[in-house]
């Protein structure tokens, strides 16, 4: 597996467009809006897990499937469930540039000074919670195809960033206030701004994530059952 | 030691109504080449897919190194080029090879695979900017990275230029002689089973139709066919030019089989003449197998 992670990272870091839309677009977002208020930390630093988790396990899978690629990989004595759980790896590995770039934005241009041990938690929050995210990306780029996965991925980042709350501001109006209650984004915003400013935070968001853990997981192996060219 | 490298028994593969083997069965010895011969849709994928474990028969038994392909992949103890395999975008070749080394838990080095597979020169390359020879010796470097016991090659010169066939044959030989490794492929050149294999197994529409050394399935399916039409054929002296193996009369219209279409030619007009509409043609493999399906060649 760590052969494949290590592969799999040279390409990820090798991509610039990649870098750009998941390290500098947050960091840019922080230092124009949001310098020096922690709730924009917070918020972009979700952005860059969410984004670099969804993209790094999910993106370039529909065209390593398109290509043959996965194919060429299963005659090799790497088994599917390492190929995963490479994957996964790849995805929360992968969130680190983007969170550490805002870190390094906030305290460097935005002046936070957070203690350690709530940086430390903040970060530890924001990997575990990207877990969701690697696994629903893995699962589009399982199930989309072509051009189509790439783009329903970024889609799929964006509604989920806006209904959960981590670009725009305010509520959002009636129903869709408690669908935002629903989604993994708004959970891990609402953990991240918790560890950071040092308060508790309830079950019930741990239970949102741990669901969507479980929803994507099941989606990602019934994926693979049932796919004959992965 | 286990008896056989590959085992086919009695293996059957259906798609839907498509009957892609249909009971066969033949066996690879250790250190042995055998050429899986046959034309488009004869089976030789299907038969590489399931010594790979990529498909499960529906009956028979597929052994490979002494137990199942799946147990034997997983192993690492198999090296395979597929058809359908490819390689990625955003990788250069040397991150391919590394790969795979790693993959194969570091038998051989990143160098040596490079050497090998004659991509030392293009390492730094990226994997899409190759040409189509140059991408399958990628994807038999991958084959090799783990000094498998056993290589599977899926119609591996398809895409390559005479030169790059010849280059890609050498390399193979070369891992052979050094390592003994038991070596199948699929082709449907008779030429290149010819040259490479110990062995051909020939297969026609999933079923077994002929198992020999290379020489005697040559001689089966080789040579030319001479069609002419003459006045009045008289199918026991054509039979008796030289060079012919087999003669077909229809309604004036001649064909001869011959492994020598030179001598043939030359008496037909020396000793019978009168010959009109003379056509000299390779005998296709697809007509040859039409004939070893049906017996008639045996």
């Amino acid at each position: 597996m760590l052969p494949l992670v290590r592969f799999e990272l040279v390409r990820a870091l090798r991509n610039v467009k990649y870098l750009v839309f998941l390290v500098a677009v947050p960091v840019g977002f922080y230092l124009m809006w949001g310098r020096g208020s922690d709730a924009a930390l917070v918020a972009m630093a979700v952005y860059a897990a969410t984004g670099g988790a969804l993209m790094a396990a999910g993106g370039g899978v529909a065209d390593d499937r398109a290509q043959g690629w996965l194919r060429q990989l299963r005659v090799t004595p790497l088994s599917g469930a390492r190929w995963l759980a490479g994957r996964v790896v790849l995805g929360v590995v992968m969130t680190l540039p983007g969170i550490l770039a805002v870190c390094l934005a906030a305290v460097l241009v935005g002046r936070t000074d957070l203690p350690p041990t709530r940086w430390a938690a903040l970060a530890g929050v924001l990997l575990a919670g990207s877990l969701p995210f690697c696994l629903l990306g893995l699962f589009l780029g399982l199930t989309l195809r072509g051009k189509t996965a790439q783009l329903g991925i970024v889609v799929v980042f964006f509604a989920l960033a806006a209904l959960g709350g981590v670009i725009g501001q305010g509520d959002l109006p009636g129903a869709w206030q408690r669908v935002r209650e629903l989604t993994p984004s708004h959970s891990l915003l609402l953990y991240g701004g918790a560890a950071a400013n040092g308060r508790d935070t309830g079950l019930g968001q741990a239970g949102v994530l741990a669901a969507w853990t479980a929803l994507a997981g099941a989606a990602v192996l019934a994926r693979r059952r049932w796919s004959s060219d992965g | 030691m286990e008896r056989a490298a590959v085992e086919f028994h009695e293996v059957s593969k259906r798609y839907g109504q498509v009957r892609a083997l249909d009971a066969a069965g033949f066996t690879v010895a250790r250190g042995e080449t055998v050429s899986l011969l046959g034309h488009n849709g004869a089976g030789k994928s299907t038969a590489v897919a399931l010594m790979l474990g990529l498909v499960r028969p529906d009956g028979g038994r597929v052994g490979v190194l002494g137990g199942s392909p799946a147990k034997a992949v997983a192993r690492g103890r198999v090296g395979a080029m597929l058809q359908s395999g490819g390689l990625p975008d955003g990788a250069s070749v040397r991150d391919i090879v590394r790969l795979a080394c790693g993959l194969y838990g570091g038998r051989r080095k990143v160098g040596e695979v490079l050497e090998l597979a004659g991509l030392t020169e293009l390492a730094g390359r990226q994997a899409t900017a190759l040409s189509g020879g140059q991408a399958q010796r990628v994807r038999f470097a991958i084959a090799v990275a783990g000094r498998p016991e056993l290589l599977f090659l899926d119609e591996p010169t398809v895409a390559m230029d005479v030169e790059a066939r010849r280059e890609f044959w050498d390399a193979v030989r070369a891992c052979r002689e050094a390592e003994g490794t038991t070596v199948v492929f699929a082709t449907h050149y008779l030429e290149e089973a010819d040259q490479f294999a110990d062995r051909v197994v020939v297969l026609g529409h999933g079923r077994v139709v002929a198992d020999a050394a290379p020489a005697t399935v040559k001689a089966r399916v080789g040579g030319r066919i001479v069609r002419c039409v003459l006045a009045e054929p008289d199918p026991q002296r054509l039979l008796a030019l030289p060079g012919v193996t087999e003669v077909t009369v229809r309604a004036g219209q001649v064909e001869l089989r011959t492994d020598d279409a030179d001598r043939t030619v030359g008496a037909l007009y020396s000793a019978i003449g009168g010959v009109r509409d003379l056509e000299v043609t390779g005998a296709g493999l697809d007509e040859a197998l039409i004939l070893l399906s049906s017996g008639k060649a045996a």
